[in-house]
């Protein structure tokens, strides 16, 4: 199963007439992206704005990013299942803008109906100054689309649109007439392994609960589902979207699609090791029983893959740990040597116990810092995607004013912590 | 010139004892106490000193105001140091030291030294880059402890890095802490180097330590549940529907108790669940699922047990600290034994 990858750097996003990629610089016509919504947004209000990496701006309320994505030809499409039939991906050709992100910001139109665990929680890019550190898409290159929904429109509606307008423009902007700017090619491919290298698999575990808070595969939820063998060349072209909006937590639909676990695993497979790929997971099952099976089934998952090693990685917090952890435990009891990812809550003064459980199995963890230490964040010049911070459900924040806040008010802080290299470690 | 500002409670800023605990926030363009030894200490240097008192009641009644007030006095006095204390083993001192020194440094950037000892409970509270100077268990230690401070503030002051790790080994107290710091690669380049590793059979080192969580003895069975007084406690957030007292939706830092008394079952509309953990919509469709009131009382009048409690207490476990939870948790208790109640039913979600 072989993808080819043509992957475009850009090294600036101007307004213009018409979408095209001009050497390296992309011209978006609003024009254009209207055409392309133009049956999603009579009851969606749609602001577009542009950010650039090292700008002083600060986008609030972000939803979901998504990364330009196209198949070169037709008949296969990115994002499959979400406003297209489903066909299987992960081959053929595949562009990228592999700098740019289609970011979706806003407010659901009935915050007042929903319960505290469909309710989205504040996510913020700041494009630089102390918060660019945890902000994933800080280094990006942003089409912002702020949506603000109509009263007529349902909040499920709106989540529907949201991601299906994300999509598009993703697809949209991938397909940009080009010129001048030759991509970066390359062949994606787990080739077979002669050398006797460690067999590994990527145990991906992602949050899947009810509808506001869940993870599409080929356009299904997959709340009820077991361990899937997913391809890396899947995630590439779209097959796994984010579905939800516990911002700081979540693994946003760009992350599925360009992951640095992936990414890290397919750039030695073939010297250092031999990548089987992913097995996708989901955690924050009900019972201690459910928790413990999906581990036993993960692990049976990658035992049968031949796997000799696993790297585990989990989407989410708090009791989801759990399901995380009887992975790993599952994983080392049948053989297979496991390292895994997680975030520490340390507390503001750090003395907490750093993880909510950790087996004697879990003995190599790899951290990615203390999300629960305040940080002091000064404003940024521009505000863009709404008018207030919304402080976790608690308070509303004037996003022109200082914040004293912990790392949880960033959009994709877990992932992006660790991306910029951040753990936790013990000082006096 | 530099300037500093020193933070002292009533009884060492000399304005009483216990009696004046009440004392408000004050300003005083002037060293005072502990301030004036160490002012003495540093006199070859040009130096414009303030001091703003609080007393010990006054800071934790009005923790918020205090901090405004301070945040006020930061902005218009500018110090380049902060001292609090030292507070030696009281308590109350010690937690507003602890609290005010982590203001000043986590806000301003302004680095802040305190006094503390070992065993004083304020030692939790002392926020990254404070300097905790270790202390004597009473103010018998003064004089030593202030010239220590005043080592500490002329290295501070100099901007003597290295003097001061040595400094911070040997003096300061050691309170291993938790926080971010900068690793040489990403998570995704080190996890893989990990497993690699780890498959060699080579050396690693796991970044998160295991910490052993001290088992919870289980207590003996009731002997006659006939006569005995059962009450219900829940993590799971359920509150009078508007949620009157604010309980958090996440990281609860209270508990609450309302009144089951007359009740046969709870009504759908009546109560609520806060809590972001759980698809609450269940709960709130019939919250006798979460504090079962219904089955509870079929119990009761079938003579299972003796009493159902007139009220259940709740928080919001979710997202929550460890450590407050155990305070909290310790509370219920302490109100539920004081009740006479026997047993609990807790429903975790």
């Amino acid at each position: 199963m072989e993808l080819e990858l043509f992957d475009f750097h850009i090294d600036d996003i101007q307004w213009s007439d018409r979408t095209s990629l001009v050497r390296g610089q992309l011209n978006v016509s609003l024009a254009g992206i209207q055409e392309q919504l133009k049956d999603l947004i009579r009851d969606i209000r749609l602001t577009a704005e542009l950010a650039r990496p090292g700008e002083s701006k600060r986008i609030v309320h972000v939803l979901d990013t998504m990364i330009p994505i196209g198949k070169v030809h037709d008949g296969l499409r990115t994002f499959p299942g979400i406003d297209v039939p489903a066909r299987l991906v992960g081959t053929g050709q595949t562009e990228r803008l592999r700098n740019v992100l289609v970011t979706v910001a806003g407010g659901f139109p009935h915050p007042e109906a929903m319960t505290p665990i469909e309710k989205p929680r504040e996510g913020i890019i700041d494009m630089s100054g102390v918060g660019a550190r945890y902000s994933h898409g800080s280094d990006y290159f942003h089409l912002v689309l702020t949506l603000e929904g109509d009263p007529a429109l349902s909040n499920i509606a709106f989540d529907q649109a949201l991601r299906t307008i994300g999509v598009r423009i993703a697809r949209y902007l991938a397909g940009a007439e080009k010129s001048g700017l030759a991509p970066e090619r390359r062949k994606v491919h787990l080739a077979p392994v002669q050398k006797k290298l460690p067999k590994i698999i990527l145990i991906y575990q992602v949050q899947s609960q009810i509808p506001l808070v869940r993870t599409f595969y080929y356009g299904e939820e997959i709340s009820k589902t077991l361990p899937s063998f997913v391809h890396p060349n899947e995630f590439i072209d779209g097959a796994v979207v984010s579905g939800t909006y516990k911002s700081e937590r979540k693994i946003p639909t760009s992350l599925h699609c360009a992951n640095p676990f992936i990414e890290e695993m397919l750039r030695r497979h073939g010297s250092e090791l031999d990548f089987l790929g992913v097995i996708l997971s989901r955690g924050y099952n009900d019972s201690f029983e459910q928790k413990k099976k999906m581990g036993l089934w993960t692990a049976r998952l990658a035992r049968c893959l031949g796997a000799d090693g696993a790297v585990a990685m989990m989407e989410g917090t708090g009791n989801t740990t759990v399901d995380f952890m009887q992975t790993v435990k599952a994983c080392e009891e049948e053989g297979i040597k496991t390292v895994a990812i997680l975030h520490e809550d340390n507390g503001a003064k750090g003395y907490e116990r750093p993880l909510v459980d950790h087996p004697r199995e879990a003995d190599a963890m790899i951290s990615r810092g203390n999300r629960s230490e305040k940080l002091v964040l000064e404003p940024l010049d521009h505000v863009i995607g709404g008018k207030d911070i919304d402080l976790h459900l608690k308070l509303k924040h004037d996003p022109h004013k200082p914040l004293f806040f912990d790392p949880t008010i960033f959009f994709g802080a877990h992932c992006q912590m660790g991306a910029s290299g951040f753990r936790a470690a013990f000082e006096n | 010139m530099v300037k500093i500002l020193h933070y002292l409670n009533q009884f060492f800023a000399g304005i009483g004892g216990e009696e004046k605990a009440g004392q408000e926030f004050v300003f005083l363009p002037k060293p005072v106490g502990p301030g004036i030894l160490l002012r003495d200490l540093l006199k070859n240097r040009d130096i414009e000193y303030a001091t703003i008192v609080c007393g010990d009641n006054y800071f934790h009644e009005h923790e918020e105001a205090v901090l405004a007030s301070l945040a006020e006095v930061m902005t218009q006095f500018a110090p380049d140091l902060f001292v609090a204390g030292p507070a030696f083993h009281a308590g109350r001192y010690g937690l507003a030291c602890a609290k005010t020194a982590s203001f000043v440094r986590e806000r301003w950037s302004v680095p802040a030294l305190t006094g503390l000892y070992e065993e004083n409970p304020g030692t939790r509270e002392i926020g990254r880059h404070v300097f905790a100077v270790q202390t004597g268990s009473s103010a018998a230690s003064m004089q030593s402890t202030i010239k220590r401070c005043a080592d500490l503030a002329a290295l501070i002051l100099d901007k003597d890095v290295e003097r001061l790790e040595a400094f911070k080994e040997e003096f300061c107290l050691k309170i291993p802490r938790r926080f971010t710091v900068q690793a040489s690669a990403p998570d995704s380049v080190r996890a893989v180097e990990m497993l690699l590793a780890k498959l060699r059979g080579a050396a690693f080192e796991s970044e998160i330590p295991r910490i052993e969580v001290a088992p919870h003895p289980v207590p003996g069975a009731i002997q006659d549940l006939s006569q005995a007084t059962l009450a219900m406690v829940t993590e799971g957030g359920l509150v009078p529907l508007g949620n009157p007292d604010r309980l958090e939706s996440s990281r609860g830092t209270k508990y609450f108790k309302y009144s089951i008394k007359e009740r046969d079952d709870l009504k759908p509309g009546e109560f609520e669940a806060m809590h972001t953990g759980y698809d609450t919509s269940t709960v709130n469709a019939d919250p006798d699922r979460l504090i079962p009131v219904d089955a509870m009382r079929s119990l009761e009048r079938a003579g299972n047990f003796g009493r159902l409690h007139d009220y259940y207490y709740v928080t919001t476990g979710t997202g929550a600290m460890p450590a407050k939870m155990q305070e909290l948790g310790a509370g219920i208790a302490e109100e539920l034994s004081a009740s006479g109640v026997n047993g609990v039913v807790l429903t975790a979600t």
